[in-house]
């Protein structure tokens, strides 16, 4: 090759890199409108900012420095430092499969309990006549105060898929925090229509825009099913806090063994709570058992259902406590704690 | 004759009165039987002291085999009959404390007074009067010295000066030329001329510088001209008129310019506890701005000073005193025919009695001083009669008042006791303190930060360490304690009263805290410390509600047994 071709190579391999190089601005300038029309289209333009967004060649979307503005909270301050999506799929308009993952997301309980904006006489009666079992579900966010657990930093991974002509929805959520654990939740929905699969993404709107998300999650999950419930979770400090503070409630003095630990009693008050649901009292004291060595020295425990068992949502009744329960029990859930970490 | 006459005439029959054998039983007390009947199976004691029975209050045991004696018709026929023994071997005796037992147990208390021709009365009533006086005697340990409220009169062996009050006696002492003799003159004139005046003294010895008995005394002025004569007695120097009063003199004192009071002592009950006063009083005229002579007749005015309020709860122990009082104006007052008679708990200095009254509107019984009050009339030769509606037993009133908040305060007491059986330990520790409830720190403090806003709060806390004017807690957290100066002063176990907050950013870094709800600042204004771990003294629910009320013996009803039990 004479050196004049050379020269014509090295041109020729600039242009191509100027060219490639403006395409690539060109191509992230059109992301960045994607997503902005995107957004806009679906009026979250206000209530999603960013700093910067990317579309990958291998459809990876990545949203840096996310901050959403709730509608209830608005004043609320949170940032995800990375939220992707890896995978994204639609049949008939309607999306079938959705991967993501969301990186540091991080944002303050007491913060948000300021923000519930209760008056002050409830919020210290509240507190000062707190059941340490019983509210824990009647007001979950001061249980976790109490439990020693303000500002939360967590990973987050998701998985949602949706079947139309099967009617089926499989959701699987993985987070972990410092403070709250790891929690690895997987659940499948049967009998969802594409109206109530409407309403799923409505409610999710909703969290972030005038609504109501609960109700939104009534209609979704009306005359559902559920099956291949699984419930991972491993304690990382939240289990310990609460029962520091259960101690100081029942004045235990130094020296004197936890007060929070469940006993005989307590074991046979859960397994006749868990025999209302279901007569099968072993498998009942089995669970009680586990718990209460679950509590004694937190670790990991897992709530898995048995294979193809189903339960209609319907059939359900009672406190959310007393569904929660009959449902875990129509399932066959077996409880079980894990050795080592996940 | 029927089986009951024949009991009867056997009866005190076989128990001549002259042949009373002595008893010493448990109580110790020196017993005479004044009477028996083997075949009724009764036996009649009565309690003696130095081998002397007949009292005017008789304390009689009766031991009967069958306890049918104690029966309304039976006892009432053995009094009638032990009623004529006692009429003519005790015809002092007006009242009889009865107690009578079967089989050595007590199986009745009652009474029996003259007045009621002796018929028993089932009660413990009259044993009370007894045991009141009784007890008074017990009061002091010395029997021939007691005083009331710190006040003792002077000791009347002793030369009697009265104690003058310089801010209220308008009295100064007017000396003879040669300072032989003087005289305590009562006048609103001006000390500085008084010093100039003088007296010259007809018909008496001056005895210590001071005019005694019977004297014709002459006053004059600064100028030397006549300012009034004083024919009459003097005691301890001062003019009493034609009233010869030989007495001892306790107080000089005045109420205004136109009152102007002296009291003395008449005598002293040692076994009653009462010293019995009575006041003589000087009026000024008001046309002629003299003083009239010290009197004390119209009416006479007499004051049982004591301490022991008790002694007017029973009517007859308050009838014996009005009787002693009346004894005394007969000898003081022989021929005065009104008579105002108080008790109370100091010498002197009673609105309405000894002072004239400071309003009309002012209500004795407000006076916590003043425990009874009467005014007594007679007409020459009869007997005293109570007249004024006014008459007050304030010491009763009182007791009922006490009784009536006593038994409120059991019921209180009563209601606290069944709400704390169902209270939890943090509901006792509230109660302890008088507060609502005991707060949880970690809930508070969570608390005070969704609100923003320091909380008061009411903390079981042991305290680890003080330091000047702040401490630090281990338990249930290690929370800084401040503003502890006067509060607290030891380590331990206490309940604290604060308002709670957490700590500020810059607090955590200089104290080292990173857990966000135990760290915590509580800015002190109460503290209660607990004398064992974790204030359990609260177990004992019955101290707990004596501590409260501070009523050291109360027990509630059906208190379970061994609770409650006071150990010596």
């Amino acid at each position: 090759m004479t050196k004049s071709m050379w020269i014509a190579v090295v041109i020729l391999a600039l242009l191509f890199a100027v060219c490639g190089g403006f395409m690539i601005l060109l191509q992230k300038d059109e992301d960045q409108k994607n997503i902005h029309y995107f957004l806009t289209n679906r009026k979250l333009n206000n209530v999603i900012s960013y700093q910067e967004a990317s579309l990958s060649v291998s459809d990876l979307t990545t949203l840096k420095n996310v901050s959403l503005r709730f509608y209830a909270f608005p004043k609320l301050s949170n940032n995800i430092q990375s939220f992707t999506i890896h995978e994204y799929k639609e049949e008939a308009h309607i999306p079938s499969f959705i991967s993501f993952s969301a990186r540091n997301v991080t944002f303050s309980l007491m913060d948000i309990a300021q923000n519930l904006k209760q008056p002050n006489e409830n919020v210290v009666d509240t507190l000062a006549a707190f059941n340490p079992t019983e509210d824990i579900l009647n007001y979950p966010l001061f249980a976790l105060l109490l439990a020693g657990c303000d500002n939360i930093s967590a990973e987050i991974k998701g998985e949602y898929s949706y079947m139309p002509a099967a009617k089926e929805m499989s959701l699987n959520v993985k987070f972990t925090d410092q403070c709250l654990g790891a929690w690895d939740a997987k659940v499948s929905l049967n009998n969802i229509s594409n109206a109530q699969q409407g309403q799923f993404v409505l409610a999710l709107k909703h969290f972030l825009q005038k609504g109501d998300p609960l109700k939104d999650m009534k209609n979704f999950l009306k005359d559902a099913s559920v099956s291949n419930f699984s419930l991972t979770y491993t304690d990382s400090g939240l289990i310990k806090g609460y029962k520091k503070y259960v101690d100081t409630l029942y004045l235990r003095l130094p020296g004197m063994p936890s007060l929070s630990d469940l006993d005989a009693k307590d074991i046979q008050k859960i397994v006749s709570y868990l025999s209302l649901s279901n007569a099968h009292r072993q498998r009942n004291a089995d669970i009680a058992q586990t718990l209460a060595q679950f509590i004694k020295s937190p670790g990991t425990i897992r709530f898995q259902s048995k294979n193809r068992k189903l339960a209609s949502l319907n059939a359900l009744s009672g406190t959310f406590l007393r569904q929660l329960t009959d449902l875990l029990l129509r399932l066959d859930t077996t409880v079980s704690l894990e050795t080592g970490t996940p | 004759m029927n089986s009951f006459f024949k009991t009867i005439v056997l009866f005190f029959c076989l128990a001549p009165f002259a042949n009373a054998q002595t008893l010493d039983i448990h109580t110790g007390h020196e017993m005479k039987r004044i009477a028996f009947s083997a075949k009724a199976g009764v036996e009649v004691f009565a309690e003696a002291s130095d081998g002397k029975w007949c009292e005017d209050i008789l304390s009689l045991k009766i031991f009967a085999q069958d306890e049918t004696a104690f029966g309304d018709k039976s006892l009432s026929g053995l009094m009638s009959k032990i009623a004529l023994v006692l009429n003519s071997e005790c015809p002092s005796a007006t009242q009889a404390i009865i107690d009578g037992y079967s089989s050595n147990t007590l199986v009745f208390q009652g009474s029996a007074s003259a007045d009621e021709k002796w018929k028993p009365e089932k009660g413990t009533l009259k044993v009370k009067i007894q045991q009141l006086q009784a007890a008074a005697v017990k009061t002091s340990g010395n029997k021939n010295d007691f005083s009331v409220k710190k006040w003792t009169p002077p000791d009347g062996k002793q030369k009697i000066v009265a104690r003058i009050d310089p801010d209220t006696a308008l009295e100064h002492r007017i000396f003879s030329k040669d300072k032989e003799c003087s005289i305590l003159y009562t006048t609103d004139k001006p000390a500085a001329k008084l010093k100039k005046w003088f007296i010259s003294v007809g018909g008496n010895s001056c005895a210590e510088n001071l005019i005694y008995g019977r004297a014709d005394v002459s006053v004059f002025n600064e100028k030397g001209d006549l300012e009034t004569t004083l024919d009459g007695y003097f005691t301890e120097g001062r003019f009493t008129g034609k009233k010869n009063l030989n007495v001892v003199l306790l107080n000089r004192y005045g109420v205004n310019k136109n009152v102007q009071l002296l009291s003395y002592l008449i005598d002293s009950d040692m076994e009653l506890k009462i010293h019995y006063i009575s006041y003589l009083k000087s009026q000024r005229n008001q046309k002629t701005g003299f003083y009239s002579p010290w009197a004390g007749c119209s009416p006479f005015i007499m004051a049982a000073v004591t301490e022991n309020e008790e002694l007017f709860l029973e009517s007859s122990v308050t009838d014996n005193i009005l009787r002693t009082a009346q004894s005394f104006a007969d000898i003081f007052c022989p021929g005065t025919t009104q008579m105002k008679f108080f008790a109370t708990k100091v010498p002197q200095g009673i609105p309405g009695m000894d002072i004239p009254a400071e309003s009309s509107e002012a209500s004795p019984q407000e006076d916590t001083r003043l425990i009874y009050s009467a005014i007594l009339q007679r007409t020459l030769g009869q007997k005293w009669k109570i007249v004024s509606d006014k008459t007050q037993n304030l010491a009763r009133l009182r007791e009922n008042t006490r009784k009536t908040e006593d038994l409120r305060e059991h019921q209180l007491m009563m209601a606290d006791y069944n709400e704390l059986t169902k209270t939890d330990y943090l509901g006792r520790l509230a109660y302890m303190i008088g507060a609502d409830r005991i707060d949880n720190l970690p809930a508070m403090l969570t608390a005070a930060a969704i609100i923003k806003k320091p909380l008061r709060v009411n903390l079981l806390i042991n305290i680890a360490s003080i330091g000047l004017d702040r401490a630090w807690a281990d338990w249930p957290d290690a929370i800084l304690i401040t503003q502890t100066s006067g509060l607290l002063n030891r380590t331990g176990w206490h309940i604290l009263s604060g308002t709670l907050r957490p700590m500020t950013e810059q607090e955590k870094k200089q104290n080292n805290k990173t857990a966000p709800f135990s760290a915590g600042v509580l800015e002190l204004y109460a503290a209660a410390a607990c004398e064992q771990d974790a204030c359990g003294e609260v177990s004992d629910l019955i101290g707990l509600i004596r501590r409260r009320h501070e009523k050291p013996n109360w027990l509630p009803y059906h208190a379970p047994y061994g609770q409650g039990e006071i150990n010596p």
